[in-house]
């Protein structure tokens, strides 16, 4: 099956978020994208992994989803971690204030799905400018 | 990274960040310009002429420092930003609560 998309697993750790970001910004560069909007998407990407990483559960893994709508030149991205919570709930969404901020500013759309507490994922998409 | 030293003729501390400060490199930036505001109780130059990359732990870092300059009544100037790093300030409202800069300035 032929598709538009790169899907990047890595595991939980601060100095795994240098190859996200490279990976985010050669990728949308690839789907058209300007320096400034590669910009964007680069720091947004990285944004909702720390969004993950900064809760109190036992973040295993992080898997990023890239994906190219070719009808236009969209990049979508979906950010999603795999761990343990203990099933315990938590309510610390101010701590992950700035990353909200820059995620919902930098991107078109933004959507944090989140369950007990607990950001689970998060998908985000942005157009290139003519 | 950073590199910081205290010129004694403007009585500031002058730290030049380097590259990325991000998730990975924020603690050793944070822990080594708090011990330097305890040690020179002066305002602080935060010099983003090299810096490429700055993220929310990185600028929640220096919220932190800003607080504990104030603390001995000291201010924190950022100096040669470039513009796509001042939008990050600009989005999350940071601008307002420090003395700002850009490039070329």
């Amino acid at each position: 099956m032929s598709r538009d998309g790169v899907t990047l697993l890595i595991p939980a750790q601060p100095e795994y978020l240098l190859v996200v970001r490279l990976t985010a910004a050669g990728l949308a560069n690839r789907m058209g994208l300007n320096i400034e909007e590669i910009e964007d998407v680069k720091t947004a990407v990285a944004e909702a992994c720390i969004m993950l990483m900064n809760q109190p559960w036992e973040l295993e893994d992080i898997t990023l989803d890239f994906r190219h709508a070719t009808d236009a030149d969209v990049f979508h991205a979906t950010v999603q971690g795999t761990g343990k919570t203990d099933g315990a709930t938590m309510d610390r969404e101010q701590e992950n204030e700035l990353s909200r901020y820059l995620l919902q500013a930098l991107m078109d759309d933004a959507s944090i799905h989140s369950e007990d507490g607990y950001i689970k994922s998060i998908s985000m998409m942005k157009k290139a400018s003519l | 990274m950073v590199v910081a030293e205290y010129d004694p003729t403007t009585d500031e501390l002058v730290a030049s960040l380097k590259g990325d400060i991000d998730i990975y490199a924020t603690p050793e930036m944070k822990e080594k310009l708090a011990l330097l505001i305890e040690k020179h109780k002066s305002d602080i130059v935060i010099d983003c002429k090299e810096l490429n990359y700055i993220d929310s732990t990185g600028l929640g870092a220096l919220v932190a420092l800003l607080k504990k300059a104030k603390d001995y009544d000291k201010g924190i100037r950022i100096i040669n930003i470039k513009p796509y790093i001042r939008k990050l300030f600009t989005i999350t409202g940071l601008e307002k609560i420090f003395s700002m800069e850009v490039e070329g300035q």
